[in-house]
């Protein structure tokens, strides 16, 4: 059963008088549980196609559906409560909050479900064992290594039990050694049923997906089959 | 996102930047602390004013006699209004300054020249000794009944328990020999300056100590205080008829008059000085928009991050918000507290007169909290309108 949607969806900028095409005319599918990777040079429309996929942007013509509702219509509130509930990001820059420990960032998705501290506090804890951090709950993202950082925004980014997992880069600021880890863990979460999405510019990286896509000027290309 | 929550993080924040917060604070502190000393000291000042007015008793009217004229009551009008059933007694008063000397000691008193109904119509009376008397008057008797400051000044030396002593002593009075006959009984002093730096000597030979014989004030005191309208009535229907029916020559005013006149002067004052406060209030608000509107750029990529994982714009305005109307809250109160600890102590380190008003303490407070509102709002509103995509890209 696919999960992602995406058909004839184009996304177009005005930079300067030049019309860009960011998408052209995208049609593609993601199935439940499927583990893919979105490969592309910089400015192929990569992001623009993650910020469509994690509904934090809308395409300007086209139809885009999640879980079988149809997203290009949300507006503000709605793409944020649908992001909250279905989708968990990893950045390439962590983007933690450095004023909070490990388990309040981890917590913060819940917060605005309104979901009781308590709650909150056991699910936090049992997504930090899941990465292996819970004897660094109480650290600030700048008392933690990158590798670990990393690991509270996988934490972060589990702990809504999200339909859809999209890691943007997420071994670009860590090195060769940490960047394994990194997707030793994504491994592991496919396997135990998660949908990824992972966008990288590195083929090698982009191999431990089942299927690659590679996109190019916005145009986007079947790389490697997923076995079905 | 619930309420609380927003609350616990606006705090977080709050707390993790403190000399910034303390600091964006003070603006409100200071002006919430201005609002209340200032409008304690201007009502303070507007009850002295009240306070020396009704001390002089309710029922008293006062004549004042503006006209250029030397149309002045006659000796039968005065008695003829003695007996009115709404007048109990009328007083004349002619009054000015002179220096009153013992020896090489002097002063510059007030010199009051009236008729012994002064003393029941003023409420002063002789504390030793004994009150002018018409036979005085008649007799243009050089003699008076002296305030203690007077004597305080010219006879350094005398314990006010000796005072008694000085009854028959002759002191100058402009160059003139008067003897005393009374001590008044201390009045205190009122915003219109001593009541005991004065001599009461009889109005005859005050007329010619003063080489001024127009008086230009009668003080009447009415029967009770329901005839208070009636002794003005009596008074206005004669004045009129001798001045031609010109009401500019003459102004009749009874004390309540006075208190609204002088109270009218007072809210003025403390407007004024609310207003001086207010706009110190104002820039505070400012100080905590610009601070707020800082804060908001510096943690776009806080917003991103937040907006990402799915806060909604609500959630941010809020949390913004909630951070505004808490610093100007907290200021608030701290105003309020400081406020209220220098009006406790300003009447002990100064003679200034305040008068802490509960009610202004609540506005002032209220006003702080909406000051919050209103200037957060443009900020928190800025924040939660960012674009997360955009906010994510910050550096």
């Amino acid at each position: 059963m696919p999960i992602i949607e995406i058909s004839n969806l184009f996304k177009t900028y005005q930079l300067g008088g030049n019309t860009v095409h960011a998408l052209d005319d995208v049609t593609m599918q993601v199935d439940d549980n499927e583990f893919v990777a979105i490969v592309g040079p910089s400015g192929s429309g990569k992001s623009t196609l993650m910020n469509i996929v994690g509904c934090l942007d809308i395409s300007t013509a086209g139809s885009y559906k999640l879980l079988d509702r149809e997203i290009s219509s949300y507006n503000d509130n709605e793409l944020a409560e649908f992001r909250n509930k279905t989708i968990g990001f990893i950045f390439q820059r962590f983007n933690l909050l450095n004023r909070l420990t490990a388990i309040d960032n981890v917590e913060l998705p819940l917060i605005y479900q309104g979901i009781s501290t308590s709650e909150r506090r056991e699910r936090a804890v049992e997504a930090l064992k899941a990465v292996g951090l819970e004897d660094r709950m109480h650290h600030r993202p700048m008392e933690l290594s990158g590798g670990q950082q990393q690991r509270v925004a996988i934490a972060r980014a589990l702990i809504t039990k999200p339909s859809l997992i999209l890691a943007d880069e997420p071994t670009g600021n860590l090195d060769s050694h940490t960047g394994e880890e990194v997707l030793d863990i994504l491994r592991n979460l496919h396997h135990s049923g998660n949908t990824i999405m992972l966008i990288t510019h590195d083929m090698r990286i982009a191999h431990i997906a089942k299927r690659i896509l590679t996109i190019h000027d916005g145009r986007i290309k079947e790389y490697k089959e997923g076995e079905q | 996102m619930k309420f609380s929550q927003g609350v616990k993080m606006s705090l977080t924040s709050l707390f993790s930047n403190r000399m910034r917060s303390f600091l964006t604070m003070l603006g409100i502190i200071i002006g919430i602390t201005s609002v209340i000393v200032m409008v304690a000291i201007g009502q303070g000042s507007a009850k002295q004013v009240t306070d020396a007015i009704q001390r002089m008793g309710t029922n008293m009217l006062t004549v004042n006699i503006t006209s250029s004229s030397s149309t002045r009551l006659t000796e039968e009008e005065i008695s003829q209004l003695k007996n009115e059933p709404s007048i109990a007694s009328l007083a004349p008063q002619v009054s000015g300054n002179a220096t009153v000397k013992n020896g090489v000691n002097n002063d510059s008193a007030s010199i009051i020249g009236t008729t012994p109904d002064y003393e029941s119509v003023r409420d002063v009376h002789a504390a030793y000794g004994r009150f002018i008397t018409q036979d005085d008057i008649d007799n243009r008797y050089k003699l008076c009944d002296v305030g203690i400051e007077v004597l305080q000044n010219i006879f350094p030396d005398i314990q006010a328990e000796n005072y008694e002593s000085l009854i028959g002593k002759n002191i100058m009075v402009n160059g003139t020999p008067v003897m005393i006959v009374g001590i008044l009984e201390s009045k205190g002093t009122s915003t219109a300056g001593s009541n005991d730096n004065q001599l009461i000597m009889p109005l005859s030979s005050a007329k010619k100590l003063l080489k001024n014989t127009t008086i230009s004030t009668y003080f009447v005191e009415a029967a009770s205080s329901t005839s208070v309208d009636a002794a003005t009535y009596t008074l206005n229907q004669l004045l009129l008829s001798k001045y031609n029916n010109d009401s500019t020559q003459f102004r009749v005013l009874s004390q309540s008059e006075m208190i609204s006149a002088r109270n009218e002067t007072a809210n003025t004052l403390t407007l004024m000085l609310a207003g001086i406060a207010a706009i110190s209030l104002v820039v505070g608000g400012i100080g905590i928009m610009n601070i707020m509107l800082v804060s908001v750029v510096e943690r776009t990529r806080e917003i991103g991050v937040r907006k990402a994982i799915g806060a909604k714009r609500r959630d941010i305005l809020l949390q913004f918000l909630i951070e505004a109307v808490f610093l100007s809250c907290t200021g608030g109160i701290v105003g309020v507290i400081l406020g209220v600890f220098i009006c406790v102590l300003l009447p002990n380190i100064t003679s200034v007169a305040v008068q802490m008003q509960p009610q202004i303490m609540m506005l002032a407070f209220t006003f702080s909290a909406g000051v919050g509102i209103v200037f957060g709002f443009y900020p928190a509103g800025k924040a939660s309108r960012l674009s997360p995509i955009d906010a994510l890209r910050y550096e």
